[in-house]
């Protein structure tokens, strides 16, 4: 019982952090906004439009859907890291790990290089079907590779191995990409590949929520199976625990997860390495505990580094990606030598 | 009651279990020796489902193994092995509650928590219970395997058997222990308990086994008491070595 006390006081104080962060970089930017032009904006962009501040304008339709995006991001990020870590059994996993972030860098790259040359365009959506479709194709393919020969089984250390190499491959594929495209295409890759949050607009935020909660949901109900993975594949089955099953569905949770904030924000890499760090460094390893508040955490940790990274070369932005893994390492170092984990 | 009929496991053309049938009987404690090889983890694992038999058939209560669903068998069936490991820390009382998992789908129920409690404090490791689990010895690791394996076949079903399966479970634990786990086990009889074990220390299984089966190059040599299983001619015949079978406190007491 005290138990469940003390996980349910971290996440109030998430929220609450969350709720204070989200406000803070809504506030401050190139033009700072208050909070009683916020409560008008919301009162004024739907009742009469036209008589919008350029104040309100920036609110409704730049700060506040980016403030969302961050979250929704930085949550898909932090609980795929949480997945992987507990589905691979092993601390130094991220959702890049399985080939997913590279596949879609690959996407990407192929869209900005080949798309300028033979002028290929269906608008908006070009660039994340190209970067999904290509995080779809590598994750698959880590799949397939790693289903060994023999035993049709899914070895970890297999599936670990073969995700380097396919990361290895598509990852060429980016640099083969920038190498062949024009000068203004490879700058776009090379932007996009370090994280970019500014594509923030209100039909994104949907596509990216439903994505994030529905993903987050069917999560939380392989938590206890995931626990039970802990053990290891064997006592796992023992208990109850169909692997095949659970394997599939929480690698394909994270394709989707990852595919699609990927697709619209760019490569962010740490935001997944470190966040279930931090959480299981406080509370132990409890999946029913990690999985919720790593998307409350994950939500704090990218709102702040994309704060810091429109803050710092203000009016210029720097991408976001630098901010995260500019942060993320000495964190990731220092809780790597505290705890004694098993890699 | 464990009913094996004829099960074979092959691999490419190893034959690791050759054609075995036996009955493991609720009530007593089950054994199965054997040198190293001949066949009693795998079939040991074909017992618990995590290996299928490329022929023949294992029963559960008269039914084959197949007609179970995962979470049905996890609820009456347990397997001590000497698999210790966890991937992240952990709770000594969260490891031992995992036991409980097959048997409820949110939160713990009380009669999940107190059986966690029942068995924590049968396996003797109840003042561990706040502890990390990967910062324990190697013993008190598999003395807290073995409550969460108690747990999770805790309470009896009604008309339902459960069924304990051992694994080499006494590699990490001295001798004190190893004893001191062979009599939990034993003093666990109970009508409705089914416990078969795999045991390399022929004395231990000798001292704590009422029923033998031997098992030599992937066939059932002998099933019986350990008098009848544990004689020179036998342990000759099975291991190579010349033994001497002495008798103490009634038992059969092998000395090479």
């Amino acid at each position: 019982m005290k138990q469940q006390q003390s996980s349910r006081s971290i996440t109030v104080i998430l929220v609450v952090v969350l709720v204070a962060c989200m406000l803070l970089s809504i506030r401050l930017g190139a033009v700072s906004i208050s909070l009683s032009e916020m409560q008008s904006a919301f009162s004024r962009y739907f009742t009469t439009p036209d008589t919008v501040t350029l104040n309100e304008r920036i609110f409704m339709t730049i700060r506040l859907p980016r403030a969302f995006l961050c979250v929704l991001v930085g949550a898909s990020l932090a609980v795929g890291g949480t997945l992987m870590q507990a589905l691979f059994r092993n601390p130094i996993v991220e959702p890049g790990l399985i080939g997913t972030s590279s596949g879609a860098a690959f996407g990407a790259a192929m869209y900005f290089a080949l798309g300028a040359m033979f002028k290929f365009d269906t608008g908006v959506w070009t660039l994340p079907i190209a970067a999904g479709a290509g995080a779809l194709l590598s994750t698959i393919l880590v799949y397939i590779l790693s289903l060994s020969g023999q035993t049709k089984k899914n070895s970890i250390v297999v599936l670990l191995l073969v995700g380097m190499a396919v990361n290895a491959l598509f990852m060429s594929g980016v640099g083969f990409f920038s190498y062949i495209a024009r000068d203004p295409q490879a700058r776009s890759i090379t932007f996009w590949g370090l994280g970019n949050l500014s594509g923030a607009d209100w039909t994104v935020i949907k596509v990216v929520c439903v994505s994030t909660f529905g993903c987050i949901t069917v999560a939380m109900r392989y938590a206890k199976d995931l626990n039970a993975l802990m053990l290891g594949d064997d006592e796992a089955m023992l208990l109850g625990v169909n692997l095949k099953g659970l394997k599939v569905t929480i690698l394909l949770i994270n394709v989707v997860m990852i595919a699609v904030v990927t697709a619209f924000a760019g490569v962010i890499s740490f935001v997944g390495l470190i966040v279930p760090h931090m959480l299981r460094a406080v509370k132990g390893a409890d999946n029913r505990f990690l999985i919720p508040n790593s998307a409350l955490l994950g939500g704090i940790l990218l709102t702040l580094a994309d704060l810091l990274a429109r803050m710092l070369l203000r009016p210029a932005e720097l991408p976001v990606g630098i901010v995260t893994s500019v942060i993320g390492v000495p964190i990731f170092i220092y809780l790597l030598r505290r705890t004694k984990y098993i890699i | 009651m464990i009913t094996v009929k004829n099960i074979t496991y092959k691999t490419g053309d190893n034959t690791l279990v050759d054609d075995i049938s036996v009955e493991f009987k609720p009530g007593i404690v089950n054994l199965i020796v054997g040198p190293n090889g001949a066949g009693k983890s795998t079939l040991i694992k074909m017992l618990s489902g995590q290996m299928k038999e490329t022929s023949g058939m294992v029963m559960y209560g008269g039914k084959p193994l197949g007609v179970y669903t995962l979470r049905e068998l996890a609820k009456s069936r347990a397997l001590l092995s000497q698999n210790m490991e966890l991937a992240f820390s952990a709770r000594v009382s969260e490891v031992v509650m995992m036991g409980r998992y097959p048997h409820f789908s949110e939160r713990p129920t009380t009669s999940d928590l107190q059986a966690c409690d029942e068995a924590m404090k049968y396996a003797d490791i109840a003042y561990l219970k706040d502890r990390d689990y990967t910062t324990l010895s190697g013993g008190e690791k598999q003395r807290v395997q073995f409550a969460r394996v108690l747990a999770q076949i805790w309470y009896p079903e009604p008309n339902k058997c459960r069924y304990l399966l051992l694994d080499e479970p006494l590699a990490y634990l001295d001798v004190y222990y190893q004893h001191q786990l062979m009599q939990q086990i034993k003093l666990l009889r109970s009508d409705t308990l089914v416990v078969v074990g795999v045991v390399h220390d022929l004395n231990i299984a000798a001292k704590y086994g009422e029923s033998i089966s031997m098992i030599h190059r992937g066939k059932l040599l002998l099933t019986g008491t350990p008098e009848s299983v544990f004689t020179e001619a036998n342990i000759k015949e099975v291991y190579g070595v010349e033994a001497e079978i002495l008798v103490n406190k009634g038992k059969p007491y092998i000395c090479f």
